[in-house]
């Protein structure tokens, strides 16, 4: 468990597509400030996880609270509106809008003063987006519309970023920016963040504490340092 | 041989009768434009295949007619026909598109479902107001004539209005909030979700341009000619080839594809008879498919 207390605590979450059940039993903590990760295999349930969390699939059985509030099966408007923002795992930006329209959309439950003094803030931040604000998503590399992304998250004023893939088709280079701008923003403003990564060896490294799900249940949690000592830790998925 | 559209027009000195023809598609294509904008905004949104939209369209006209009727002034009289029809489609998207959704309905089993809708629709309205034509009662009518060009000063009235509303629609779109959320939908709408742009709200805000634009236009055709029951279905098809002859979730491409069917249609006249002009929309249509499937001016996705 987090020596903090949990900004996120899913317990015993049962959910699934259709008539099938995909993700049994799943409880996990986030705590304030903490970056946590959950590895597995393809279609072990990490990404259903985090849209149950979100309130963008149904929870059948179980509880999601978010800072100490019952927030389950609340509506994904409700809940970026409480801090939570989650990035898709692709078709993250809307391609046919410009880099400025991606982030004022991104605001669209932000006050619109506050959502310019925020803008001005992630232009410091990411200045490619500043550069390129007239350009449309569509035509932007990955790693640009990834950083895009990110700053889609800081635009709704999330306290909360649950990730899916964030390196997902990236360089390696390019996987170490955006890894490296999560880390800055934990660090600087303290976010906290749930993040299902393929890439284990860099969700580690970045990560406080993992846990591996493996067809639908949690099978270990673990201080991220732990399981990346453990010679043979992919035995494990 | 002689056309007889050249009987209908006098012949200028040297254009034959395409000045006036091409003045009449100008005239008869700001009209599809609006309609092509109206069905389009609703489908590129929701890819919902709102073949019902025409009976919005009937509805809108029906409620002019009685508003009409019960004395009241023009305007008024496409104003609430326009506001019935908005309230009427947004009524069709919650009650018959919204639990189709939910179950995860196939595009053919909605379409068929609107198809219905449609045919329903129609039985009512010639149910409640017979299926005779009505007439909207009371509308200036003027002869307006530009050097050799002749028209009505209801037509002239009709064009404007579109094009005001297809501007009114751009800007919302281009420059408001919302706007920006439905340009966000039609781009992409699981993101939108994400980010607490809500599907449902935005579904209805389109039904209601849409629905409103379509509910105008039909009060103004039963003014130009009449309501019938089931007066909604050519509008309809025009809109819709105007639709994807421009380009899906372009609403300048709607515009341009209405501009393109009413000069092509009325310019065909000029090589074809009368009963074949119809077939104009369709062979444009077959060959924009053919050379340029997304459309004329559908925006360009990476």
């Amino acid at each position: 468990m987090p020596a903090i207390d949990p900004i996120l605590d899913i317990a015993g979450l049962h959910t699934g597509y259709g008539s099938r059940e995909a993700v049994f039993d799943v409880s996990l903590s986030v705590g304030e400030g903490e970056v946590v990760t959950l590895v597995g295999h393809n279609g072990a349930g990490k990404t259903t996880t985090l849209k149950a969390a979100m309130g963008l699939l149904a929870v059948w059985a179980g509880e999601i609270r978010f800072l100490d509030r019952r927030i389950t099966n609340s509506s994904s408007a409700a809940n970026v509106r409480r801090g939570l923002c989650m990035l898709l795992e692709d078709d993250f930006v809307f391609r046919d809008l410009t880099v400025a329209e991606n982030l004022q959309l991104a605001a669209f439950t932000t006050a619109s003063d506050r959502a310019a003094e925020i803008r001005r803030d992630v232009f410091e931040l990411l200045p490619v987006l500043a550069d390129r604000r007239g350009q449309r998503a569509g035509t932007m590399s990955g790693g640009e519309r990834r950083m895009l992304s990110v700053g889609m998250a800081l635009m709704s004023e999330a306290r909360m970023l649950l990730l899916d893939e964030p390196s997902l088709g990236l360089a390696p280079v390019l996987v170490e920016q955006v890894m490296g701008l999560i880390e800055q923003l934990v660090a600087e403003r303290g976010l906290s963040v749930l993040m299902v990564e393929q890439n284990v060896d860099q969700a580690l490294r970045i990560a406080d504490r993992a846990y591996v799900l493996r067809a639908g249940r949690i099978v270990v949690e673990e201080d991220a340092s732990a399981l990346r000592q453990r010679s043979q830790w992919w035995d494990l998925f | 041989m002689i056309h007889p559209a050249t009987a209908i027009h006098p012949a200028t000195a040297d254009f034959g009768p395409a000045p006036q023809l091409a003045f009449d598609g100008l005239l008869v294509g700001s009209f599809y434009a609006m309609l092509a904008v109206s069905f389009g905004i609703i489908f590129s949104t929701t890819r919902t295949f709102h073949f019902a939209h025409a009976l919005t369209f009937t509805v809108g006209a029906y409620a002019g007619v009685v508003a009409a009727e019960a004395g009241l002034p023009f305007w008024s009289a496409v104003l609430l026909g326009a506001l019935a029809a908005a309230f009427f489609g947004v009524a069709s998207d919650l009650l018959v598109y919204r639990p189709l959704r939910r179950r995860q309905a196939k595009q053919l089993n909605i379409f068929l479902a609107s198809l219905g809708f449609l045919i329903a629709g129609e039985a009512v309205v010639q149910y409640v107001f017979g299926p005779n034509s009505r007439p909207l009662p009371s509308v200036p009518v003027t002869g307006v004539q530009f050097g050799s060009l002749a028209t009505s000063s209801l037509q002239i009235l009709i064009a404007v209005v579109s094009w005001l509303f297809v501007l009114l629609v751009a800007a919302f779109l281009r420059w408001s909030k919302y706007g920006l959320a439905i340009r966000g939908v039609e781009s992409n709408a699981v993101l939108a979700d994400a980010f607490g742009v809500s599907r449902t709200l935005i579904f209805v805000l389109v039904f209601f341009i849409g629905s409103f634009l379509a509910g105008a236009g039909g009060v103004l055709f039963a003014a130009r000619d009449t309501a019938t029951p089931g007066m909604g279905l050519e509008p309809l098809l025009a809109a819709f080839i105007a639709v994807f002859i421009g380009g899906i979730g372009s609403i300048a491409g709607a515009a341009v594809g209405g501009l393109v069917l009413g000069f092509a249609e009325s310019l065909g006249a000029i090589v074809l008879p009368g009963y074949l002009t119809n077939i104009v929309a369709f062979v444009i249509l077959f060959l924009v498919l053919v050379v340029r499937p997304r459309g004329l001016l559908a925006p360009r996705t990476t």
